[in-house]
């Protein structure tokens, strides 16, 4: 019995980590651009689909067709971001708001388009049913994504605190005006900030392609999840969101385990509110007023 | 520059407007007879709703290479419901004012509540192609036709069949169930009335059909260790339920899906191979023995280059229902068809049924799902005897 809740908790904690680093690519846009992209869950989609494309296609594991779908995401977020969400930065949040779920539409409609809405299944060659250690059991492609997820953030984590560009995105996201004084180009850096927020996207995508049945409106169930675990991490938090994704993913597969998956969306949103009553700006959030 | 490109976009929108408004005014040409299809074309349930259409197609096709109905062509009209109950009752009202002389519809049951409501404001008959709610033609509705096995029928064909198929050692039962309106229903049907069976229930686990995990609910299901699974639920949700079972090797004595929107799929076979042998599922399937099954799964092969889901095949007997009534009618007159709707007497169809006929309330009377089984990576028909396509092949390996 006890050995049965651990297990629910590793899943937990295992998927968890890939919400993680989809909600981070949230954040960081939103810490960046000071907007909330709607076509997250989209673009995760078009994660997917890449992976599913290039690993069909070329016959390779989906692991390394992972490197295709985060190059794609990165230009495709880097693209959105120069040439459209740029355009409008004056105009009033709502709109851009708008914009961005604009994109998600037409994201997800090319996808239907192009591959049909039928669902599309990944088999991974690389792996044979399971790893079990005594009464535990993983499954080897979510220990992989969860490796994935932790290597991926490191990156990125070392990438803002200890290159030129990172420092560049970190200080448009402290303030803007600041960051233009010292000479730092906006414009590119905010392309590139919203092309690694897609591209982490586009990697936890790919790294759920073996795991789901995908087709073209799947990003939709992400969208929200996504939104929720930024939020509670503090919007534009980066370790808020890693932790907070964990929290969501255990909590999502401890009350599947207790009561049935019914409950989880439920108890996650139960908590959800509940932090958000005692802690207005999320669990790890800063005060909002400074940004005002 | 920028009005200019505000001017042509307004010029853009209003041509497309007159555009989309043509639809409403087009004259009523009187040979040819309007049948209108509203099904999920965006969407999650995009797939289903898409493959409903493409056999209705077929059917269209067919009847009109055959020359028709009386002489007139029939023609599919097609409106996205966006698989939402609003978008099902703007596509219905839709399509009533393009003179269509009858409606199908709608895959989920939400949606074909609405639209049989509407259905029923306007007089226009509606045949549904896939929805199978319990309470949907509950409302003493005039208009509404239902074919498909309700969750009722499912539920009660589980209840039936089960004592036949179980070994005496099998006691309990376990059903994991997405907590729509039609995995819930399934469930509490068998849950009401699983004392008739001998059977006991050790664990009711529901989940959301959105879930992109259902690790734990597995885990709980092997701490439950019951003697009988049934999971109930939509394609992708029960594929994940599937590949969880499979993946991580466990094992339950036996497998029977009720209603299963993953078991009985040709996909579902397809991705896993011999890996899914020895699950059941109890479902709605084409009679393997009718010709016109075979018409259907060879020519929808053909267009679309895949097995037609199952569901599917309700989309094409719709059409040949309603074709049907209009030959006996003589009219497309929708109180005439209403009429003969209701005293069809269909024997030539491609179901594993007796003849088609609706009984007061509009549902198929002899409406049945059939027993299948996973067998060396295919679906057969295991049960009841008249449609089997081969016998039950029972697990060698018992509990671990």
């Amino acid at each position: 019995m006890n050995m049965q809740i651990f297990q629910a908790l590793l899943d937990g904690v295992l998927m968890g980590g890939v919400y993680a680093l989809a909600a981070l690519g949230l954040s960081l846009i939103f810490g960046v651009m000071k907007i909330t992209n709607f076509a997250h869950g989209a673009m995760m989609t078009v994660g997917m689909y890449t992976v599913y494309v290039v690993s069909t296609g070329l016959g390779i594991s989906p692991y390394i067709s992972l490197i295709f779908a985060a190059v794609t995401l990165f230009v495709l977020g880097y693209v959105i971001q120069h040439f459209l969400i740029d355009k409008i930065s004056q105009a009033p949040t709502h709109n851009q708001l708008l914009l961005t779920l604009g994109i998600a539409y037409i994201l997800e409609n090319g996808l239907l388009a192009v591959f049909t809405p039928n669902y599309k299944t990944l088999e991974v060659d690389d792996f044979e049913g399971s790893i079990k250690l005594g009464q535990i059991t993983l499954s080897p492609e979510k220990l992989v994504a969860f490796a994935v997820v932790f290597v991926v953030t490191a990156v990125i984590y070392l990438m803002l605190y200890r290159t030129r560009t990172g420092k560049a995105i970190r200080a448009c996201s402290q303030n803007r005006e600041g960051a233009q004084l010292m000479g730092i180009v906006i414009k590119k850096t905010n392309a590139i900030a919203f092309g690694i927020g897609a591209l982490c996207t586009g990697i936890a995508g790919a790294l759920l392609t073996p795991i789901l049945s995908i087709y073209p409106t799947l990003g939709e169930t992400f969208q929200l999840k996504c939104f929720v675990i930024a939020i509670l991490g503090g919007m534009g938090n980066l370790w808020g969101a890693l932790i907070s994704g964990l929290i969501v993913g255990v909590v999502e597969s401890v009350t599947g385990y207790v009561a049935g998956g019914s409950w989880s969306d439920l108890t996650v949103y139960a908590a959800f509110i509940l932090i958000l009553l005692v802690k207005p700006s999320g669990l790890f959030g800063r005060s909002n007023r400074r940004e005002h | 520059m920028k009005r200019l490109i505000c001017v042509l976009l307004c010029f853009a929108l209003c041509a497309g407007l007159m555009f989309s408004l043509t639809g409403c005014g087009e004259e009523e040409s009187s040979d040819v007879i309007r049948i209108g299809s509203i099904h999920p074309l965006t969407g999650s349930m995009a797939y289903e709703g898409q493959a409903l259409v493409n056999s209705q197609k077929i059917a269209i096709d067919r009847i009109n290479e055959a020359g028709g109905i009386n002489g007139k062509k029939l023609e599919l009209k097609v409106v996205d419901s966006l698989g939402t109950a609003g978008g099902a009752a703007t596509a219905a009202q839709k399509l009533i004012n393009m003179n269509v002389c009858a409606l199908t519809g709608t895959y989920t049951s939400g949606s074909a509540q609405v639209v049989s409501r509407t259905a029923e404001k306007f007089s226009v008959p509606f045949v549904v192609t896939v929805a199978a709610s319990e309470t949907l033609l509950t409302n003493g509705y005039k208009y509404s036709f239902r074919i498909q096995p309700s969750t009722v029928t499912f539920s009660q064909n589980f209840i039936e069949y089960i004592p036949s198929i179980k070994t005496d050692d099998m006691k309990t039962v376990a059903i994991i169930y997405e907590d729509s309106n039609y995995g819930a229903g399934i469930a509490g049907y068998i849950e009401k009335n699983i004392e008739k069976t001998g059977l006991e229930i050790i664990g009711m686990i529901p989940y959301s059909a959105s879930a992109s995990t259902l690790s734990s609910e597995v885990t709980k299901l092997v701490a439950l260790s019951p003697d009988i699974l049934i999971p109930v639920g939509y394609y992708s949700d029960q594929n994940l339920l599937a590949k969880e079972i499979i993946d991580r090797d466990v094992t339950f004595p036996m497998i029977m899906g009720v209603a299963n929107g993953a078991f009985s799929d040709a996909k579902f076979t397809d991705t896993y191979g011999t890996a899914a042998d020895g699950f059941f599922d109890i479902n709605y399937r084409y009679n393997p023995n009718s010709d016109e099954a075979d018409y259907l799964l060879n020519k929808y092969r053909e267009l679309y280059g895949e097995e037609i889901p199952v569901c599917a095949i309700y989309g094409y007997e719709s059409i040949m229902v309603i074709a049907d009534a209009l030959r006996r009618a003589g009219t497309a007159d929708h109180e005439a068809l209403r009429e003969a709707l209701a005293q069809i007497n269909m024997t030539d169809h491609l179901l594993p049924q007796n003849e088609i006929l609706f009984d007061e309330a509009g549902e198929n009377i002899n409406s049945a799902g059939v027993l299948i089984q996973i067998q060396n990576g295919k679906q057969v028909i295991v049960y009841p005897k008249e449609y089997a396509e081969g016998e039950i092949i029972r697990k060698g390996e018992g509990k671990e």
